[in-house]
């Protein structure tokens, strides 16, 4: 037994990388994933670097150009109404948007993976309980639910909190993200742990006498991270979405501005009727791209992760 | 204007038929299928058999050998990437092979029809069954709605369902009358050809009987020409009139089923007779045929069975067998039994005892 | 149809907004705008306070006093009085909400099931074709849109520019008082943000569809209606859509469930003077408890919608039906 285990550790460690390495192959080998990663890799760029594209992010006691002006030559895509340039808020939003949706990811997934996973493992009622909160968390409405969280969350923790340099108003939006989230990821995990313990191993496992959390963390959880890993990505797509959508209704933190922020002022600007397009198109094209992106890279990776699901999409 | 030419039952015959050409003639039948990775899988490679009026053929075979293809492609339902590559399937003496969908349209369930194994799920889960069994006598006979209704009812009753079973959902049928059902609906169209892929499979012994007594009644009765695909060697045994046995996509063995099953001449039949329990002997002389199919990505020059073959001399890993016709009507594609070798005949007398 | 299973259904969605119910009492009271604190509002006169206190029951204990005063009080549709609209009772600001929202997205909804299932089944049917290549490559990036975002450029195109449509709102102030040219005005309010509302939903409509469709093609009855010589076409109306159809039900129940909460976005970027607009103008106002009957209107209504699709889906379905 002891040789046995020892034999295969030995195996694992190029695993993950060969695998790792077949994936990107594979992904590159598809028109739709080779796009999403195109644009993820530039907008990441963006988001990592701000500073280095555009300067530090422009404020209204750092602003550089007239009010609402169109795009010329100081200001390639124009000013807002504050005369702030539209391109320096546009770059800085791609790191605002992503954090945000990588946070919302984050907490999603895990809560997800974790409720996933033990539903379909310990089966019984604790399933059947497990499934019943998801039922509920469903139902609930995303962006009211955002609406009448924000207030108590500020409440709890602080108008002023911060987390990793995410002020507290934006981590209303991670924490709402994550609760109305979670629930689809743990379903689609739930129900891959339900037929990855149908198999054979599992048994074989568990008479040997290794315990369920062993079981769990090394039998079913290596088998289910591709399924994970496709989810998180889909996940991150509706998180920027949400996060767009939430900031634009006025949950986003107007120092810390987001593309669905910038949204937000340009719509209190008025911008659409005064026939400011560049105010607007920039931050929505982003927006359309970096969802688009996650979602085709998504699918690409359900699609090669997952044998079952290819040729679904 | 092409003369109407009938055939059986005095039925109408497509334009361009002749009346004195073989019911169905394959010739040289050769099927690929593209894999994702690029490659070609040649699942079925040269088959040639020839199926009369009124005729039971049993065709044979381990899993994977190219039964499914070989039936699904004679009218163009090859899965996914399934093309036929070569050969010509000649019903009534027209070749189907180069038809378009549309001309082909003409010959599915009108002159060859089929009974798929799992009735579940070859029957439409929300649609009556017999809507499904009327509807290609609606719409490829032009009979009105009642007409096809009132068809179908007696369609179940011939295969032994209450006609007010007709109203019933797939899965509110047990798996025999589901079964049987699938036959009602293969015989809508009075087809020249019945094509049953292990029409009995999924079954208990006992249904399982009762099936391929209803198949054996409506052959006699109708006339029916029947492929009837299994693994169930006894099956052919009882229902057929000829066998043959397929390996790795081609012929091995072709013949009455008398001269097959009591003096099998191909080494691969022998394995395959002898690895089925004798039910009247009641011995269960169960022999393992060792090794495994050849890969069809990258077939092996020669003789497809060579491998795992007892009898295999230097010349089956080089050259493709001919298939040898004999006298007795059996048509085996063996090394052993070309012609003018005295040292393999020798060898075939062998295999024989 | 089968009458354990719609008991069990019905069971469930009871339990659910019952559910819903104790999260908004919870809600409620850890709010800043919660009765606890509202009756201790300074501006109020210690009657007013005193009254306040008297009904949501405050000085007896949280639970079960508390709750079961809450609960009756949800029940019999006493959802509070509005803030913004001051004394207003929330049940009737919300009511007369609803009227315009349901028109623009309900009128969406069903443009985009017609054209989305249509585009999806075609899509999935001839994968890979021109449709397939154009129609989902559409979807996707629609998809990707929130509807503002859909929204704006319209405004900024049709109404602002080109002048075509009006920018805002569902009615044009003192406009012509005869039926017919009131409709038309609507109707002329109603172009572009239905567009968007369309556009945004066909997207998920389409894609999901696609798959159905393409999962459906593999299966084995659809060999056998190749195999009795049907026309493709005949194949996809008779065959492969009622099946594929199946599991799209719920998701267009549920979909219709959001129909209320609907564009909360785009009815603010048209001035569309339905619950989302509202939703928002309760948000800047801190008005909870309208904001709290907006939450149990959109999450009963999403659980009713649900507990729809699983009735439908019983009814279309003959292995649940039986
Ligand atoms: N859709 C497909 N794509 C690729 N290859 C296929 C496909 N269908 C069949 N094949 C190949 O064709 C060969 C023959 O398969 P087929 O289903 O005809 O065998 P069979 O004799 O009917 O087997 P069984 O007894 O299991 O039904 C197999 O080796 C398989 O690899
Ligand atoms: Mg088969």
């Amino acid at each position: 037994m002891t040789a046995a285990h020892a034999g295969r550790s030995a195996h694992r460690a190029p695993e993950p990388l060969r695998r790792a390495a077949s994936l990107v192959g594979n992904l590159l080998s598809r028109g739709d994933g080779i796009v999403g990663l195109a644009i993820l890799l530039v907008f990441g760029l963006l988001a990592l670097f701000p500073d280095v594209f555009v300067g530090p992010l422009e404020d209204i006691t750092t602003v550089t150009g007239m009010r609402l002006h169109a795009p010329g030559l100081g200001h390639l895509l124009g000013t807002d109404e504050l005369g702030r340039d539209i391109l320096n808020l546009t770059v800085h939003g791609a790191r605002i948007s992503m954090a945000i949706g990588l946070m919302a990811t984050v907490i999603t997934i895990l809560l997800g993976a974790v409720i996933g996973v033990i539903a379909g493992f310990v089966g019984g009622t604790t399933d059947a309980l497990l499934m019943r909160l998801c039922d509920f968390f469903l139902v609930l409405p995303t962006v009211v639910l955002a609406l009448i969280l924000a207030p108590v969350i500020l409440d709890v923790v602080g108008a002023d909190a911060e987390l990793f340099g995410i002020r507290a108003t934006l981590l209303v939006i991670v924490v709402v993200i994550g609760l109305t989230s979670w629930a689809t990821t743990a379903r689609v995990i739930r129900s891959q742990v339900l037929s990855v313990k149908e198999r054979m191993f599992v048994d074989r496992a568990r008479v040997i006498g290794a315990g369920p959390g062993w079981i769990m963390v090394r039998h079913i959880l290596p088998n289910v991270v591709n399924l994970i890993v496709a989810q998180a990505v889909l996940t991150f797509a509706g998180a920027v979405f949400t996060e767009t959508t939430l900031s634009f209704i006025g949950l986003g933190d107007s120092s810390a501005p987001s593309w669905g922020q910038v949204l937000s002022s340009a719509q209190e600007a008025g911008a659409a009727g005064l026939g400011a397009s560049w105010y607007i198109i920039p931050p929505a094209t982003c927006v359309v791209l970096v969802v688009l992106a996650f979602t085709l890279v998504g699918n690409a990776l359900d699609d090669v992760l997952n044998p079952k699901s290819a040729g679904r999409r | 204007m092409t003369t109407e030419v009938r055939g059986r039952l005095g039925r109408l015959l497509p334009d361009g038929a002749d009346p004195t050409a073989p019911l169905l003639e394959v010739r040289d039948l050769a099927v690929r299928f593209r894999t994702p990775s690029g490659a070609s899988v040649r699942a079925v490679g040269g088959m040639s058999f020839r199926l009369d009026a009124g005729e039971a053929m049993g065709i044979a075979g381990e899993s994977g050998c190219g039964k499914t293809t070989t039936a699904l492609s004679l009218v163009h339902l090859l899965p996914g990437t399934g093309r036929v590559s070569a050969g010509s399937v000649k019903l009534f003496g027209i070749d189907l092979v180069p038809l378009t969908e549309r001309q082909l349209a003409r010959y599915r369930w009108r002159e060859i029809s089929m009974v798929f194994q799992g009735a579940m799920n070859a029957l439409n889960p929300v649609q009556r069954v017999g809507d499904q069994i009327a509807e290609p006598i609606e719409v490829r006979l032009g009979q009105s709605r009642d007409a096809s209704r009132k068809r179908a009812g007696e369609l179940l009753e011939l295969v032994g369902i209450p006609r007010q079973r007709a109203s019933a959902y797939p899965h509110e049928l047990s798996g025999g009358m589901r079964q049987r059902a699938m036959i009602a609906m293969a015989l809508a169209c009075d087809p020249a050809v019945v094509i049953g892929d292990e029409p009995t499979t999924a079954l208990d012994v006992m249904v399982q009987a009762q099936i391929l007594q209803l198949l054996e009644r409506l052959r006699r009765e109708l006339g029916l020409s029947l492929l009837l695909i299994t693994h169930d060697l006894s099956v052919i045994a009882e229902t057929c009139d000829r066998v043959m046995v397929m390996y790795a996509g081609r012929v091995a063995e072709e013949g009455p089923v008398s001269r097959v099953f009591t003096a099998p001449r191909h080494p691969y039949t022998v394995k395959l007779l002898s690895s089925f329990p004798d039910i009247r002997t009641g011995r269960r002389a169960l022999s393992m045929i060792p090794g495994s199919p050849p890969d069809l990505r990258t077939p092996p020059p020669g003789c497809l069975f060579a491998p795992r073959c007892e009898h295999a001399m230097p010349v089956c890993a080089v050259e493709t067998p001919p298939e040898i016709n004999s006298d007795d009507g059996v048509r085996v594609a063996c090394h052993l039994f070309t012609a003018g070798d005295a040292v393999r005949r020798d060898a075939a007398s062998e295999v024989k005892a | 149809m089968n009458v354990a299973y719609l008991v069990r259904k019905l069971a469930q969605a009871l339990v659910t907004i019952a559910a819903i119910v104790i999260l908004l009492f919870v809600l409620f009271r850890a709010m800043p705008g919660s009765p606890d604190r509202v009756s201790k509002n300074p501006n109020m006169t210690p009657a007013m306070q005193a009254a306040e206190r008297a009904r949501w029951g405050l000085d007896k204990p949280l639970v079960p006093d508390q709750l079961v005063a809450f609960i009756g009080s949800t029940v019999t549709g006493d959802l509070g009085t509005s803030i913004k609209f001051r004394g207003q009772p929330v049940t009737e600001v919300v009511g007369a909400a609803v009227g315009p929202t349901i028109l623009l997205v309900g009128l969406g909804e069903a443009i985009a099931i017609i054209v989305g299932l249509a585009l999806g089944a075609l899509s999935g049917w001839r994968r890979g074709g021109l449709v397939d290549r154009l129609g989902n490559g559409a979807s996707l990036v629609f998809y990707s849109m929130p509807y503002f975002v859909i929204g704006m450029p319209l405004i900024m195109v049709f109404a602002s520019g080109l002048g075509w449509f009006p920018t805002s709102g569902m009615t044009t102030p003192g406009a012509s008082a005869d039926p017919v040219g009131q409709v038309l005005d609507v109707a002329g309010h109603l172009v572009l943000p239905l567009t968007a509302v369309t556009l945004g939903l066909i997207g998920a409509y389409s894609i999901l569809m696609r798959s159905a469709i393409i999962e459906t093609r593999a299966e084995d009855y659809i060999t056998t209606a190749r195999a009795k010589g049907l026309t493709d076409a005949r194949i996809l109306r008779h065959h492969a859509f009622p099946n594929a159809l199946l599991p799209m039900v719920t998701f267009i129940a549920i979909n219709l469930g959001y129909v209320i909460a609907g564009a909360i976005t785009l009815e603010v970027v048209f001035s569309w003077p339905g619950l989302g607009t509202l939703t928002v103008a309760a948000l800047n106002a801190r008005d909870y408890p309208l904001l709290q009957g907006i939450f149990l209107l959109v999450s009963v209504s999403v659980v009713m919608f649900n507990l729809l699709a699983d009735f439908v889906y019983g009814a279309l379905d003959p292995r649940v039906r039986s």
